[in-house]
């Protein structure tokens, strides 16, 4: 019997590549298995020595086929070494970014996580980081529009709406297992401020911590971080995990060209641009139960003199102190009926000390929140995902202070509470093998107790086993924030910004290595609050604008390992009113990603490249397009049990500007023209498994 | 700082890592202790391969065990070359245009087709491996075994995520 096959494709009919590319796969779960293979395995190595890690693998193989299937249905892969399938299924076009990237990447902070992705770029203004997505980054948005998960829990505190992704985000990149970036409006499943995407942080489990690891790194500007991160999981299934850190930098003297006066200490900041956090994390797991506690604190100076300061006083400086305590419960409840809920309690304070010639000016927030969800999955009728769900959040303190200088009350005292409540439904329909929809809606109360109707409805063709098509319509919202309404007393009552998107995407697979995706996009924003300074400061409900772009993105897989991600997006973000581009909108950005062993498997290296063209900032002007580069080269095999890392940051040593913002006014009346980002820097790291 | 404190030896280790194609040739293996073939098995159980695929170089390495009491032989094929008495015949992703024609050329010989190609099990491959949640999950296309006169244990079919 011969075997018929049509045409033969050229590539796959030549010889068997002893070398093709595999990824790794961490077996884990059961720890008597782990243990089994890990003495076999490290036998194996040590008598073959250090560059012959791929003749172990039949080793392993053989371990493997001792193991019963279900124990086999138990191990987990930690890198997939084909794309995700499930991700072109969804109603968006997803990117994820895991464990693995951040390490070969040298990512510090979530914002790094953030940048690489496409279309997404990152402003610093040498205090917080502030996210830009599909051209709209506009000054004075404190990271409202895009809605920020942990596990699966929002983080936006409820006085700012603000996501923190800079040094002051809650946990440490090293705990993240990995980040889904779901562009678009996602108000139809999350609500508020899930306006231009949500961001889904997802953290390790106890397997994944598996054991005790120390690690200390030192960096530029006379920075280092020490880290202490353990995880066990019993035979019963639980896992028990913590991880806490220790950051400090002293920074570098900041120069600013619109403050170089000899009374101004020729533009120089000293010792402002220090940075400090400590943050823990812990987690217990168990099949049904999950319960996670986190905390962090960032104390960070303030060189800018933001906010109509006095320039280059060492007390200007803010803190960021928060802490979340969530539960989950996921559980089968019927044949085909799933049930996940959630239980979760988040404080944020800030607090600002802003040093004027009068003496010092003090912020203080009180942000709490308690938020509960109730989901049900059900996949009773056949061809059907359908999912409802309802959310309530109480905010039992929004609250908001503010004194003047050295004042003894404080001026602004706005303490708030409220509630918001949400209700929702989602129907995954597969009419037939090819076609999919995705259709949602829900049902907010805000906490100015408007109502909104957010739809969604994705339709997912299956053009072939490589080819997917996708047509999305999405609307989202976003409330005015407590921060917005209160903090500026001159502002009028503001009404909910809302957005509605269209947006097409193609995904194709070129064998299993290699990936493409396209997207173009329409979306339309109205009702955009902003902030005026034209007769003092007030937020009020300006904007109109419209942005069309288009994001390409190729992805492939080497056979020795080594994999690479380029993309490219095009946006054109205009002011409907005036027609006129939106401050902080690059027309381009660009961005390769590439990852490599190098030096017979003993190093990992990893290459960064991010263009970010031109852009507008609200005093008319320019700052200038960039192109930066990141280097990274780990070992796991220069040691025993340590990981040796050691990156280089912006490696050209480019000099680029983010743009200022309205709030970058000194005492004097003098604005900055731009932020001033780093030079070449670097960090060596070292870590260790117990 | 505490990496000063941190040792510095020489000694290379290996980190507990498999290939996640080294799996999945683990439950191919494993599939063979599930499944009987009609009549006799005989001295060797055939194992082969169609297309190139990464997966093919750990399956090779099953060549030296041994399942139901027979060895293990395993054999790469390409389109166009005969079908040895392939118990088991994985099928790589390289060949999914050709699958159709694979799968009619295949018909009513009692051997076992897997892939991991995904959508393959509902047009007639009898196993199809996939990742789900980070873990290698299958779906059984039953009446297509049945069809090859292959008998699949009830155990496999309630492991598997889906049964056709």
């Amino acid at each position: 019997m011969k075997l018929s096959g049509g045409s033969i494709d050229p590539v796959f009919t030549t010889h068997l590549k002893k070398d093709k590319g595999y990824s790794s796969i961490g077996i884990d779960p059961i720890p008597a298995i782990r243990r089994k293979t890990l003495s076999s395995v490290t036998l194996a190595v040590m008598s073959l020595g250090m560059n012959s890690l791929w003749a172990a693998d039949p080793i392993v193989l053989a371990d493997l086929t001792t193991f019963s299937i279900e124990q086999l249905m138990e191990m987990e892969v930690s890198s997939a070494s084909k794309f995700p399938q499930k991700v072109s299924e969804a109603p968006a076009a997803v990117t994820i970014i895991t464990a693995a990237d951040i390490k070969s990447q040298g990512y510090r902070t979530l914002a790094d996580i953030l940048r690489s992705i496409r279309g997404l770029y990152v402003t610093y203004d040498r205090n917080y980081s502030y996210i830009g997505a599909r051209g709209f980054g506009r000054p004075n948005d404190y990271n409202t529009h895009i809605l920020f998960l942990l596990d699966g829990n929002r983080i936006n505190d409820n006085v700012f709406d603000s996501g923190r992704i800079g040094t002051e985000f809650i946990i440490d990149t090293e705990i993240i297992e990995r980040v889904e970036f779901i562009p678009g409006p996602g108000s139809a499943a999350y609500g508020n401020n899930a306006f231009f995407g949500v961001v889904n942080i997802i953290t390790k489990n106890p397997q994944q911590m598996d054991g005790l690891e120390v690690a200390g790194e030192v960096a530029s500007y006379g920075a280092h971080k020490e880290r202490v991160t353990y995880g066990h999981q019993l035979d019963n299934g639980m896992g028990f995990a913590f991880s806490g850190s220790v950051y400090r930098s002293k920074g570098e003297d900041q120069y600013f060209t619109a403050f170089d006066d000899p009374a101004s200490n020729n533009g120089v900041a000293e010792d402002l641009d220090y940075d400090r956090y400590q943050r823990l994390f812990a987690k217990l797991e168990g099949k049904k139960f999950t319960a996670t506690v986190a905390y962090s604190d960032r104390t960070k100076g303030i060189p800018t003199a933001a906010f109509y300061q006095t320039f280059n006083d060492p007390r200007s400086h803010t803190l960021d102190t928060q802490s979340l305590i969530n539960l989950g419960y996921n559980d089968n409840i019927g044949k085909d009926l799933d049930l996940s809920a959630r239980v979760s309690h988040g404080q944020y304070d800030y607090h600002g000390e802003y040093i004027y010639t009068g003496g010092i000016g003090r912020d203080k927030t009180k942000s709490r929140w308690w938020g509960t969800e109730l989901r049900f999955i059900s996949t009773t009728f056949t061809g059907h995902k359908l999912l409802a769900g309802m959310e309530y959040q109480w905010n039992p303190h929004q609250d908001q202070y503010a004194s003047y200088p050295d004042a003894n009350t404080y001026t602004l005292s706005v303490p708030f509470s409220s509630y918001q409540f949400g209700i929702y439904v989602q129907d995954e329909y597969r009419w037939s093998e090819k076609l999919m929809f995705n259709i949602g809606l829900r049902k907010d109360r805000d906490t100015l107790s408007k109502t909104h109707f957010n739809p969604r409805i994705a339709a997912i063709y299956k053009a072939g086993s490589q080819t997917t098509l996708k047509a999305l319509y999405g609307t989202a919202y976003k409330a005015p924030t407590l921060y917005e309404r209160a903090y500026f007393p001159a502002t009028g009552s503001l009404n909910s910004e809302t957005i509605k998107t269209l947006e097409g995407v193609l995904e194709h697979y070129i064998s299993g290595d290699t990936r493409l995706s396209l997207s173009v996009y329409r979306y339309k924003a109205d009702e955009l609050i902003e902030l005026d300074n034209n007769s003092g400061l007030f937020f009020t409900n300006l904007g109109e604008a419209s942005a069309n772009g288009a994001e390409m993105e190729g992805e492939h897989h080497f056979e020795n390992d080594a994999r690479l991600k380029v993309s490219y997006s095009w946006q054109s973000a205009k002011d409907a009113n005036t027609g006129t581009t939106l401050t902080n909108s690059p027309k381009h950005l660009a961005k390769l990603n590439f990852t490599t062993p190098a030096f017979s498997n003993a190093f990992q290296t990893g290459v960064e490249l991010q263009y970010t063209s031109e852009r507008k900032t609200w005093l008319g002007d320019t700052v200038d397009g960039f192109m930066i580069a990141n280097l990274t080269l780990i070992s796991a095999r220069l040691a025993k049990n340590t990981e040796f890392y050691a990156n280089i940051y912006n490696l050209f040593g480019k000099q680029y500007s983010d743009p200022p913002s309205e709030e970058h006014i000194d005492e004097l009346g003098r604005p900055l023209t731009g932020l001033r980002q780093n030079g070449r820097n670097f960090r060596i790291g070292l870590a260790y498994k117990f | 700082m505490l990496w000063f404190l941190l040792g510095w030896s020489c000694v290379s280790e290996a980190l507990a890592q498999v290939q996640e194609h080294e799996l999945k040739a683990a439950f191919i293996y494993n599939f063979i202790s599930f499944t009987e073939w009609p009549g006799k098995t005989g001295t060797n159980i055939n194992i082969c391969t169609l297309g190139d695929d990464p997966l093919n170089i750990p399956l090779d390495a099953l060549q030296k065990k041994t399942a139901k009491g027979a060895a293990i032989v395993v054999h790469h094929l390409y389109i166009g070359d005969e079908v040895k008495d392939c118990h088991v015949i994985f099928i790589s992703d390289s060949e999914r245009t050709n699958f159709p024609k694979i799968l009619s050329s295949l018909k009513s010989i009692p051997t076992l087709t897997v892939t991991d190609s995904e959508g393959f099990a509902a047009q007639g491959v009898m196993i199809e491996l996939g990742l789900e949640e980070r873990r290698i999950v299958f779906k059984i296309n039953a009446k297509a075994a049945k069809e090859a006169r292959l008998m699949i244990s009830s155990k496999l079919l309630r492991l598997a995520k889906v049964v056709y």
